[in-house]
């Protein structure tokens, strides 16, 4: 690692586990609350099961997704990522897009700075409108016909997939070719939670990469 | 007192200021830290600049993608819990499994009979420990991060640039799978078998990318916009099978 590295490293990861810590403990300040000033008695078994039911169901995801994403986003976007969440739908598309725009190659120092910058870009636009909607939102959206509203919220997402894929795919085509026809088959004719099925898309790959890449098919 | 009252009491928001606040205080210390260190490598003002207003514009679609369900969730558990839990970690669907887990798990339904102040309590609490599980990862490994990568990739530096290119197309072939293998749904109303308006929003979505992408490197503002403009082509096709 060279000196620009170790040096951004390092403040980055000063104040990322910090922060880590800190947005841990004030998530509960509303549990706090509410058993201080309401006088919320909850049952404790009651909270372990709960917490023993969602941690099954998500354990996967806590430990695919920081690995998978973190390659993409890179140690400060991984650390604004997890903490501000929805990373496939806003921060790489952010990370991208930032990259595109200003033509520096990801992975590379340059990169490193240019996808944390657009990364903390898109952290703003969702929390403004994250925050209009809270408070002014029941009244925006009874202005949208049901028509609009339902297209809104189902056809955004799998336009955004769609166009990050593309983007992605153009720089490096022939991986679309062996990934997608995996990640299709296995999804067709195999069952598994959904997290197996990030883990397949990626380091299944991951290894079917390693091999082209060997046999000198993917450059 | 009644429970929605309780939910959207100042108390609560005030706490959701405070998390929402450490979010945005973050980005901003990491764009602090990014302009200072940006001379080292040789990048001026005006491309971080860019950068950052790039990804300003790039968030716009998504977060608006969110809205519907951030407002079915506002309905379902408050205000300011919905607020913190957005602006941390979560996707509504996530957290919204996570508010009926904790329900479930007292043997009642979210905002269903039985469902009082100790069981909205195991609710917020199940919310917060399944948010904690992706912070308490970050926390513990993702500072060994660039460590890993070197052991993987080694120092061949085309062999890295593959490994990130793979995670990234492994992971959107992933998105975009659901889609892919349901081409035809059944209407709600007429129950007559028809195309997937998703499955025709995600490819008008991808070649109008593939569109922008080459305008792009013609007319370098529209790089910014080209997202964006690729989901609305993709709205506007989806909405034709609607």
């Amino acid at each position: 690692m060279n000196e620009f590295r170790t040096e951004w490293n390092k403040s980055v990861i000063r104040s990322g586990r910090f922060t880590m810590l800190l947005a841990m403990v004030c998530s509960f300040l509303p549990n706090i609350a509410l058993y201080f000033f309401y006088g919320a008695r909850p049952n404790f078994s009651e909270m372990m099961s709960g917490w023993g039911q969602i941690a099954a169901a998500y354990v996967g995801f806590y430990i695919i997704e920081p690995i998978t994403y973190g390659t993409v986003l890179g140690t400060a976007g991984s650390y604004m990522g997890i903490l501000a969440g929805t990373m496939g739908q806003m921060r790489v598309p952010a990370a991208m897009t930032a990259l595109d725009v200003t033509n520096i190659e990801a992975g590379t120092d340059k990169g490193e700075l240019i996808s944390t910058l657009g990364i903390a870009g898109s952290i703003v636009t969702n929390i403004v409108i994250l925050t209009i909607t809270v408070f002014f939102g029941v009244q925006i959206l009874s202005l949208l016909p049901a028509g609009i509203k339902a297209a809104l919220s189902s056809l955004i997402l799998p336009a955004l997939f769609g166009a990050v894929l593309m983007q992605f795919a153009m720089k490096k085509p022939i991986i679309v070719c062996y990934a997608l026809p995996l990640v299709l088959v296995v999804r067709k004719f195999i069952k598994m939670p959904s997290w197996g099925y990030i883990l397949v898309a990626v380091f299944g790959s991951l290894i079917l990469s390693k091999i082209l890449y060997k046999a000198k098919i993917v450059k | 007192m009644d429970l929605q009252a309780i939910a959207n009491a100042p108390v609560f928001w005030g706490c959701a200021a405070i998390s929402v606040s450490i979010v945005v205080l973050l980005a901003f210390r990491y764009v602090i830290l990014a302009l200072r260190f940006a001379p080292s490598v040789g990048l001026d003002r005006a491309t971080c600049g860019q950068a950052f207003r790039s990804g300003l514009l790039a968030a716009f679609g998504p977060s608006v993608a969110q809205v519907v369900a951030v407002l079915a969730m506002i309905a379902a558990i408050g205000g300011p819990i919905s607020w913190i839990r957005l602006s941390m970690i979560g996707s509504a669907a996530t957290e919204l499994v996570a508010a009926r887990t904790g329900a479930a798990a007292c043997g009642v339904e979210l905002g269903g009979a039985g469902f009082g102040l100790n069981q909205m309590a195991v609710s917020w609490f199940t919310m917060c420990v399944n948010g904690c599980g992706w912070l308490l990862m970050v926390f513990l490994f993702t500072h060994k991060l660039d460590e890993v990568g070197d052991k993987i990739g080694g120092t061949d530096a085309k062999w890295r640039s593959i490994i990130t290119a793979t995670c990234s197309i492994g992971l959107y072939c992933h998105m975009v799978a659901p889609y892919i293998i349901k081409p035809q749904v059944i209407d709600k109303v007429t129950q007559a078998v028809k195309t997937n308006p998703q499955l025709v929003a995600c490819v008008a979505g991808a070649l109008s990318m593939a569109v922008f992408i080459q305008l792009g490197k013609k007319y370098v503002w529209i790089k910014n916009y080209a997202l964006g403009f690729a989901i609305i082509s993709g709205l506007v096709a989806g909405y034709q099978f609607m």
